[in-house]
């Protein structure tokens, strides 16, 4: 048994082998190497652990797909002291990451994928001037071993015939497959909310005192609800069981104080069939501190 | 001792180095205690540290060494047509530059492995790959790679070593899976793009829009850096590539196509991709199995999500 684990995975030897066999073994194939021939080696952003890990769960990597968009965000109107949704950037937010999203999807659809897995999405301020950023989408498409067990065909590809794309590590990715459930797609949702400045009288009215503002309380409640809702509708589109490793957060690109992005994304989740067993853990007390 | 070197193979004081390590016995490493009995798991062991270095001189002056030129021939004679992305791997005038990085990189790495043979090493693992500007002279670079050179049990000889980006426990893991790493890599694509007129009016644009022809530039660099990467795994061949880390630079340089008119402006992307080609062999025995755990101490409980792997960007 090995235990793939970044801080210490090491094999405990007891898998029978002769120690100088393994070394021989990989000492040989390097002195049969040949020159590859174009397209035939793959590429792969996982780290050592995921890509045994995909490899093991059935899976092998086939390439690194990107999807990227320099995206120009307009100008939008709004109330000093109101608390709004901002449309035009919240759009623009959806927009940009969709034109990533979809163009990674391309390409790895182009690679005959079944899925994109470890893709991360992120937004760079890059040296293009003010409103423009770089939203980039990148993954490592992989294609199944075996057709997916259960309905849908025996095909790993969502509803829409696209290539699954799931934001979990490659571990995560593991343990989804290991426990009966496959990835649908990531589902996001975002709100790009104005949160209205008090008025001075406001402001002098609770001077000294220990209180709660509702107005800021509400701003943010209402932005995150928006977020999420959202994201749950992508999910229902989808056909979800659910969403796995969601992460609501708030960013402040470049816009002050009172206006920030609420970003919400996680990975839809199907089961592969009905009656799957979730596997019990072991536990293990680490003495490593 | 050093004056009468003549740039081939070891430099003298390397070499009397790696031949009085090997005499004595004696091995040093940077590898971490965990990582050394990974190593000694799968049946290798360390034979010493090793280092490649070489440092290069960029012919040419100005920033950047003057390699940016756009290629866009202007509004007129191109009828209105996007400015084209001048890309190195496409033979921009950057492309010069992009191989002479290259070819001291290559140089590094060779006089690194070097030293791993003249220790009897077989391959060499966690060598970090470093460019440094040489420090009383900016266009001047070193190029520096430095890692652990390993040994394998058995009396099988790869005909020349491996390299590779990945630490003591990484290699283990891989070896026991039945990977081994073949040669550390580098891909780089520079790409220029003059900014035109629509460019610059999507840039100002009052409504939400795309700047196509950047994500045009940023899109062909990245590609051309995988393809530049690629075609360098085909020399020794293997089955795959494990990336370690990607950049993306980007900045904006006057054009020195329009000089006439100062607000004329080109962008400029670098995109640097790092990796390691590795080979798939078969394992004798049954391939182990992955244990699910759960850590039950109170510190192993880590972010359970984003990738905390690899940085690329």
């Amino acid at each position: 048994m090995t235990v793939f684990d970044s801080a210490d995975g090491t094999s405990d030897g007891s898998d029978g082998i002769p120690p100088q066999g393994v070394p021989a073994d990989a000492m040989r194939r390097l002195a049969e190497l040949q020159p590859g021939k174009p397209g035939s080696i793959f590429t792969s952003d996982l780290s050592v652990n995921e890509f045994l890990l995909v490899r093991e769960a059935g899976f092998r990597p086939i390439g690194l797909v990107l999807g990227s968009s320099i995206y120009h965000v307009g100008i939008q109107l709004g109330r000093w002291g109101k608390n709004q949704e901002l449309t035009t950037l919240s759009q623009a937010m959806y927009h940009a990451r969709e034109l990533a999203m979809t163009r990674m999807e391309a390409e790895a659809a182009q690679l005959g994928a079944d899925g994109i897995v470890g893709v991360r999405l992120s937004v760079e301020a890059r040296d293009f001037g003010n409103d423009i950023a770089e939203f980039i989408a990148i993954g490592t498409a992989v294609k199944a071993d075996h057709p997916a067990p259960g309905g849908n065909g025996g095909s790993w590809r969502n509803l829409k015939g696209q290539p699954f794309t799931s934001d979990l590590s490659g571990q995560d990715f593991w343990t989804l497959i290991r426990a009966g459930y496959a990835p649908l797609g990531m589902v996001m949702g975002t709100c790009v909310y104005h949160i209205a400045h008090r008025r001075m009288g406001q402001m002098l009215s609770n001077i000294g005192q220990n209180v709660e503002i509702e107005q800021f309380t509400q701003a943010l409640y209402d932005a995150r609800e928006l977020a999420m809702e959202r994201m749950q509708r992508e999910a229902e589109e989808l056909h979800a069981e659910g969403v796995v490793g969601v992460q609501l957060n708030a960013h402040n690109h470049r816009w002050g104080g009172h206006t920030t992005e609420f970003f919400a994304i996680g990975t839809a989740v199907r089961p592969l069939r009905e009656d799957h067993v979730i596997e019990r853990p072991a536990l293990v007390l680490g003495l490593d501190g | 001792m050093s004056g009468d070197w003549t740039g081939a193979g070891l430099p003298p004081v390397a070499a009397a180095r790696t031949a009085e390590a090997r005499s004595s016995g004696t091995w040093t490493s940077a590898l971490s205690t965990g990582e050394f009995a990974a190593l000694r798991a799968v049946g290798f062991e360390p034979v010493g540290q090793v280092m490649g270095s070489a440092v290069y001189h960029v012919g040419r002056r100005g920033r950047y060494w003057g390699y940016h030129d756009c290629q866009f021939m202007g509004r007129w004679l191109t009828a209105g047509a996007p400015a084209p992305v001048a890309l190195s791997g496409r033979g921009a005038p950057s492309s010069a530059l992009v191989e002479v990085l290259d070819k001291a990189r290559r140089t590094a790495l060779a006089r690194m492995t070097a030293e791993c043979s003249a220790l009897g090493g077989d391959g060499v693992v966690a060598a970090r790959l470093t460019v440094a500007p040489f420090v009383a002279q900016s266009n001047c670079l070193e190029f520096q790679v430095i890692g652990t050179a390993v040994r394998a049990a058995g009396p099988v000889r790869a005909p020349r070593p491996f390299t590779c980006h990945l630490d003591g426990r990484g290699f283990a893991k891989l070896v026991t899976a039945g990977w081994v790493p073949v040669e550390l890599l580098y891909g780089m694509s520079v790409g220029v793009r003059h900014d035109d007129y629509r460019t610059q009016a999507q840039r100002m644009s009052w409504s939400n829009t795309e700047v196509g022809g950047w994500s045009d530039l940023v899109h062909d660099v990245r590609s051309d850096a995988r393809a530049h990467l690629l075609a360098q795994s085909g020399r020794r061949g293997g089955d795959g590539v494990i990336l370690a880390a990607g950049d993306l630079r980007v900045w904006r340089e006057p054009c020195i196509r329009r000089n006439s008119s100062n607000d004329q402006e080109d962008h400029l992307a670098e995109a640097t991709l790092v990796g390691t080609s590795v080979a798939c062999f078969t394992v004798r025995g049954a391939p182990p199995r992955t244990l699910t755990v759960m850590p039950v101490g109170p510190e192993r409980r880590r972010r359970t999500t984003g990738r905390p792997g690899n940085e690329m960007r």
